[in-house]
């Protein structure tokens, strides 16, 4: 760690030297590092590919913890809590709090590195800030560029862009309003008293092994044969569908983007599931909890369900998925 | 042959048909027995008489669910019996068990003459050929006998008014009532033995009647 | 036969219940004891009187068919079930209306019930997952996490 600091300052001295800029590996250092400040911020996320569909949100930041309320300000719909050891997901109507022990998957300079190149554009003002523009475009074909404006003095994002290989955007993130070293009130930051806090059926193992997952989901996992160009295995997990089916999750990543493959048997095993009357709310959810969205490919290969998430077309989530045979 | 004697399965086929004339000819044929059955339950004439067009009603409206136009006779008291007993639980509902008129209750004895109950003079086409003195005689002991039938349990009377009174045989009377044949048998001797005991005084006068040349 | 016998099953005898060798042996027991020919004359005699006794007459038969006449003229002859659900099922009315309110009220509590008996969804979607993972990567697409969600339930 102490020889990393070193490192990043000795960069930041030479770079700061030669162009009075700092390089956008020292941006990209500083915002996974900075902690200790405290924002509120108003932001809007559109996503045009495949559908269009946006959101407001606001996110409270303080000392690394999080607080991301959905919708309106005065009636939110969701509210999603980092109280910096776990991630909960709220739901005011039932006053129940769902705990989501998640991974802690840092930036991968070496693999972003080695899949896009990294340049520093002019300044702009995003919200009234001065912003660093961020470009990474890719060295595989196909694979999106992203471009992200971070603010000059807390290294915060303030706009990001996922632009596809066509040049059209994929995702635009921008923020509206921010508000740096506000007064945030400390309760914003944990579940309110008198909630109740349910864990979601979901074992995340940072380093968890194929060969484990297999024998804590209890069926043989085939990892797709065919992946976009750059992308490589990250994280292994296992979760469980709503009737207890187990589900193994393969993540992939190229720096900087994702996609998720899950794996279960096709047919729900849980005798439970199949033969429950379930009634009214109940009734209706399937096994598999599912957006009606393009950028989710589901289908049953052999005897595995696969379902693919992430951002590329859909001819190539289906290909990822037929590769799993 | 002439209208009056066809029999009943025709008459009926008739009345299906929709022939008022022919439904006409049952209701001669029939009312005398119904309102005969009917009063042995009720014993009130207007009540009787009420039932007993009910159930000449009720039969013109459901003739069509008669399927076996030979059975028009056992049916038709099927009819009447169900409306006395619905009569009768209607009656008991309505009333409490003190206010139910019974035959004593109505001052009628053996022996007295003037009553509600009005007999006719069966088994006599014309009044010429009735002698008085005969008529008045035998009208108090008929009487004498409907009083003590009427003292009989109600399963007990309803065979012994449609054995004796309307002459319908034993196999007939299993059908109206719903119950083997033997049972019908074994209600006739258990009416008849109890009649016997309720009658002594008039058995006396029959077997005079016999012994006279 | 025991005459104790023979004087409960005489009135049976009378009504011509009694077969084979019980009527022969009776008839045999008659024949003999003079106290049972004489209940036996006794019942015949009842039975005598019974039979004599005949039909009632309405007080106005005519009037009585006229009124038959007029009831009827005012319904048409009714189809096939009419009467027979009259007669034969008129006992079941009232169990009917009792178990049709009874099963009213139930299936309208279990609606009821149905409708507040909503409860959270405790897992997480695999879109959520998906997000989720990169929650601590700043460059991550975590804020996307709830909108998923949040266009299902809208």
């Amino acid at each position: 760690m102490r020889f990393l600091v070193l490192v990043s300052l000795a960069l930041t001295g030479f770079a700061l030297a030669e162009s009075e800029q700092p390089s956008a590996f020292d941006i990209l250092r500083n915002m996974a590092t900075v902690r200790s400040i405290s924002y509120i911020v108003t932001a809007e996320t559109v996503r045009l590919k495949p559908q269009t569909s946006s959101a407001t949100a606001t996110i409270y930041f303080k000392a690394g913890r999080r607080r991301v309320v959905y919708g309106d300000r005065f009636a939110p719909a969701l509210a999603v809590l980092d109280d910096g050891k776990s991630v909960y997901r709220l739901l005011p109507r039932w006053r129940v709090a769902v705990r989501m022990p998640i991974v802690s998957q840092k930036l991968n300079f070496d693999l972003l590195r080695k899949n896009y190149e990294l340049r520093l554009l002019p300044s702009e003002q995003v919200a009234g800030r001065d912003c660093y523009v961020l470009v990474a475009q890719p060295k595989h074909q196909n694979n999106p560029a992203r471009k992200v404006w971070v603010d000059k003095t807390h290294f915060v994002i303030l706009k990001d862009e996922l632009i596809d290989s066509d040049g059209t955007p994929i995702r635009v993130f921008v923020v509206r309003s921010v508000n740096f070293n506000a007064d945030i009130d400390e309760s914003l930051f944990s579940v309110p008293s008198g909630w109740q806090v349910a864990n979601a059926p979901y074992r995340p193992i940072p380093s968890l092994s194929l060969a484990e997952a297999e024998k804590i989901a209890g069926f043989k996992v085939r990892p797709p044969q065919f992946v976009p160009e750059g992308y490589q295995l990250s994280s292994v997990g296992v979760t469980y569908c709503q009737h207890g089916t187990p589900v193994v999750h393969l993540q992939y990543s190229d720096g900087l983007n994702t996609i998720s493959v899950f794996e279960r048997p096709a047919q729900c095993r849980s005798p439970r599931g199949r033969l429950r009357l379930r009634w009214g709310w109940r009734r209706q959810q399937t096994c598999d909890w599912l957006p009606q969205d393009d950028f989710v490919h589901s289908q049953i290969v052999n005897d595995l369900r696969v379902i693919v998430i992430g951002h590329p077309s859909q001819p190539i989530m289906q290909q990822i998925a037929e590769s799993v045979r | 042959m002439a209208r009056d004697e066809l029999p009943d399965s025709v008459l009926v086929a008739k009345a299906k048909r929709g022939d008022w004339v022919a439904f006409e000819q049952l209701f001669w044929r029939y009312h005398e027995r119904i309102y005969t059955f009917i009063w042995h339950f009720l014993q009130n004439r207007e009540a009787s008489e009420d039932l007993t067009q009910e159930t000449f009603v009720r039969a013109w409206e459901s003739l069509h669910g008669l399927k076996s136009n030979d059975a028009f006779q056992v049916w038709l008291h099927q009819i009447a019996r169900r409306l006395c007993l619905d009569a009768l639980r209607k009656r008991a509902w309505e009333k409490p068990m003190s206010d139910i008129a019974t035959y004593d209750d109505q001052k009628v004895s053996v022996g007295e003459v003037e009553t509600d109950l009005e007999f006719g003079l069966e088994g006599k086409s014309s009044p010429e050929e009735i002698d008085p003195e005969e008529t008045l005689f035998e009208s108090e002991r008929k009487k004498a006998v409907r009083i003590a039938v009427s003292k009989l349990s109600q399963p007990l009377r309803e065979v012994v008014v449609l054995h004796y009174f309307e002459g319908l045989p034993v196999d007939e009377i299993s059908k109206v009532l719903g119950v083997p044949i033997g049972t019908v048998l074994s209600r006739l001797a258990r009416a008849r033995e109890s009649l016997r005991k309720l009658l002594a005084h008039y058995l006396d006068e029959v077997e005079n009647e016999v012994n006279r040349p | 036969m025991k005459h104790g016998k023979a004087k409960r099953l005489l009135a049976d005898y009378a009504v011509g219940r009694l077969r084979g060798r019980t009527k022969a042996k009776i008839e045999q027991h008659i024949s003999e004891c003079p106290i049972c020919e004489r209940e036996l004359k006794a019942l015949q005699r009842t039975e005598k009187l019974l039979k004599e006794v005949g039909l009632l007459r309405p007080s106005n038969p005519q009037l009585l068919l006229n009124r038959v006449r007029e009831a009827t003229q005012q319904v048409r002859q009714p189809s096939r079930q009419t009467l027979g659900w009259r007669l034969s099922w008129r006992w079941l009315l009232k169990p009917a209306i009792g178990f049709a309110i009874f099963s009213s009220i139930a299936v309208g509590a279990f609606v009821f019930w149905c409708q507040f008996a909503d409860k959270p969804n405790l897992t997480i979607s695999y879109e959520q997952y998906h997000r989720l993972v990169s929650w601590s990567n700043p460059l991550g697409n975590w804020i996307e996490t709830g909108i998923g969600e949040m266009s299902a339930t809208q």
